[in-house]
């Protein structure tokens, strides 16, 4: 008896009789401008039968509780959209997130000088594409106008903002792509006339299995003399494990961008 | 009641009650339209003490079924099967880059060309592993100052006998040598016109059409490119968000293993099968393939069953072997045509 109900329970479980279970791929997640000024849409895709695409916007982990993706989604704020694929055949998929930025239109960021200046593999196109509001995809070799890189221990650059960045939020996109050697800073400061005006440090270790996109943030001070401001980038350190390890990573920057929150 | 017994009665019994769908629980089947696969991921899988692997980049079948797969591991580069998975024999241990392998019948007899990545050079063999002709970097051409410029992906043989090889990972010409070995043509180069690569990995010559034509793999351009045997730019095929490394002609169709998709993350692999008209009509692995007033929609992986798919071997039964790239020093995964 004990022999026939295991029997009917491996039949009836959802994959179970199968050679193998296999993982479903992320879904396709693509968004019309990760930075916009008043709205973005976002829409998800995976043409596979009976796939189900669930998704959060609050950044919270998705699960097979959370709301299913039917229509695109029409954004009007910052935010963090995570979203999985299911399929009673196959293991959920990894978790794919996206962040978009709603960008302060009234305020704006104006780079003087990069010291050094990138490294000839990868200059971008300068100061110019770093605020050009165009966001640089995962895969950089597919974008490389998009982005600048460096090898070395730290980066600088003299930025200008108007009085309306007061208050606001100063974001840099980067790129953590382990396997390119390519990580997000350590560790970003600000100074103005001599003195540090703010601060940011990575408090996640690298994850050397996947690439993602980090946004070092630092919130400026309520008032803001009119001077330029001096960033400083610190590269991180490649850690063990790494091919690298002991080596600075590269640093990867994309955009430099003010938002209210 | 035996304990077979007792099993057919239950498999039986559920069936009937409509509980079970035998088909879809023991074998899953990949693919799309009239090509579709069952899928065996421990074909020729070998004790890697003993016949390790490190990438496996080409495979190319003789005409006696035997399967050769190249591998940039110098204990064992090339490793010969039969149809089952079953290893035959193995040589080779002087080609650290090994990359491109092509099968050509010249004059009753069969060769291997392998184009060598880390040598800078192609290598014409026996199919026993004896060397019978070595194309060196071609410095005797204005393109090209030292060997490091020069990293041969893929050869094609044409009729004629002159030899046509990728500079894949190069400066993205095209060398057409005589079959003795003298430089004759260099062409294409690297940029974004029409007769130009980026990446140009893999190369063909496809006589569907009655026609000797080249097919050239312009990978990070997501397209094929067709040349006449002079190298003069026919047509661009593209196949959006597909990183395709070589075209493998069998009957009216064209097999191409997919190393990336979509934006060209790691682990997106999948097979791409285009027909007749060359379009994409099964995609292994991939989304449902689809088109539009713009044509293909853009592919993405929808199952992790490959991670960087590098090479196809189709059998006569059109049954695929799928050579994988930066996978973990796996051996092949075989596609069962259903």
């Amino acid at each position: 008896m004990r022999t026939w109900i295991l029997f009917v329970f491996w039949l009836t479980v959802p994959g179970w009789g199968s050679a193998q279970i296999f993982t479903l791929s992320p879904p396709q997640v693509t968004v019309d401008s990760v930075f916009f000024c008043r709205k973005a849409t976002l829409t998800m895709a995976m043409d596979h039968p009976g796939v189900i695409i669930r998704y959060t916007r609050d950044g919270q982990t998705v699960t097979a509780s959370s709301p299913r993706y039917e229509t695109p989604l029409h954004l009007s704020e910052s935010g963090t959209i995570r979203a999985r694929c299911f399929h009673l055949d196959f293991n959920v998929s990894r978790e794919v997130e996206i962040k978009v930025h709603q960008l302060d239109s009234r305020a704006s960021v104006s780079i003087r000088s990069l010291v050094p200046p990138p490294h000839n593999s990868y200059p971008g196109t300068g100061a110019r594409g770093l605020t050009d509001q165009i966001k640089g995809g995962m895969a950089f070799r597919s974008s490389p106008d998009q982005w600048t890189g460096w090898e070395l221990d730290s980066v600088q650059m003299e930025i200008v903002l108007d009085e309306s960045a007061e208050g606001r939020t100063l974001r840099w996109s980067t790129l953590e792509d382990p396997g390119a050697w390519i990580l997000a800073p350590d560790k970003v400061v600000l100074y103005q006339n001599g003195q540090q005006i703010g601060g940011w440090e990575r408090m996640v270790a690298p994850d050397l299995a996947s690439s993602t996109f980090i946004f070092p943030e630092i919130t400026l001070p309520d008032s803001l003399p009119k001077a330029p401001i001096s960033v400083t980038l610190y590269a991180t350190t490649l850690p063990a494990g790494h091919p690298g390890a002991g080596r600075p990573a590269w640093i990867f920057l994309d955009e430099i961008f003010l938002t209210t929150q | 009641m035996n304990r077979r017994t007792f099993l057919d009665t239950g498999w039986k019994a559920l069936a009937a009650l409509g509980l079970v769908d035998f088909t879809k629980r023991d074998e899953l089947i990949i693919g799309h339209g009239g090509f579709r696969y069952t899928i065996d991921v421990n074909w020729g899988a070998l004790n890697p003490h003993y016949y390790p692997v490190q990438d496996c980049h080409e495979m190319v079948m003789d005409k006696t079924g035997r399967i050769f797969l190249l591998t940039n591991h110098t204990k064992n580069n090339v490793l010969i099967y039969d149809r089952s998975g079953k290893l035959l024999d193995s040589w080779g241990s002087t080609y650290p880059g090994a990359h491109g392998l092509t099968l050509s019948e010249e004059g009753g007899e069969s060769f291997l060309y392998i184009a060598d990545n880390n040598r800078h050079e192609v290598i014409k063999t026996t199919l026993d592993g004896r060397e019978v002709m070595v194309l060196p970097a071609p410095l005797e051409s204005p393109e090209y100052e030292q060997a490091e410029q020069y990293i041969p992906t893929e050869t094609a043989i044409a009729p004629n006998g002159d030899i046509y090889v990728a500079d894949g990972y190069g400066e993205q010409h095209i060398l057409r040598y005589s079959a003795s070995g003298e430089l004759k043509q260099v062409f294409g180069g690297r940029g974004d016109g029409e007769g130009q690569f980026q990446n140009a990995h893999g190369i063909c010559v496809d006589q569907r059409d009655g026609r000797d034509t080249l097919l050239i793999t312009a990978r990070q351009q997501n397209a094929l490119k067709r040349f006449d045997l002079e190298g003069n730019h026919l047509e661009t095929l593209p196949l959006p968000g597909a990183f395709i490394c070589r075209p493998v002609i069998h009957a009216e169709q064209v097999y191409l293993a997919t190393i990336w998709s979509g934006d060209g993350s790691a682990n997106t692999g999948f097979v791409s099968v285009l027909d007749a008209n060359n379009r994409l009509v099964s995609a292994p692995g991939g989304a449902t393939p689809r088109y539009g007033k713009d044509g293909l929609r853009p592919m993405y992986q929808a199952l992790q069953i490959f991670q960087h798919p590098h090479d196809v071997c189709v059998d006569q039964d059109e049954n695929l072997y799928v050579a994988q790239w930066n996978a973990g020093a796996t051996y092949p995964i075989k596609l069962t045509r259903v």
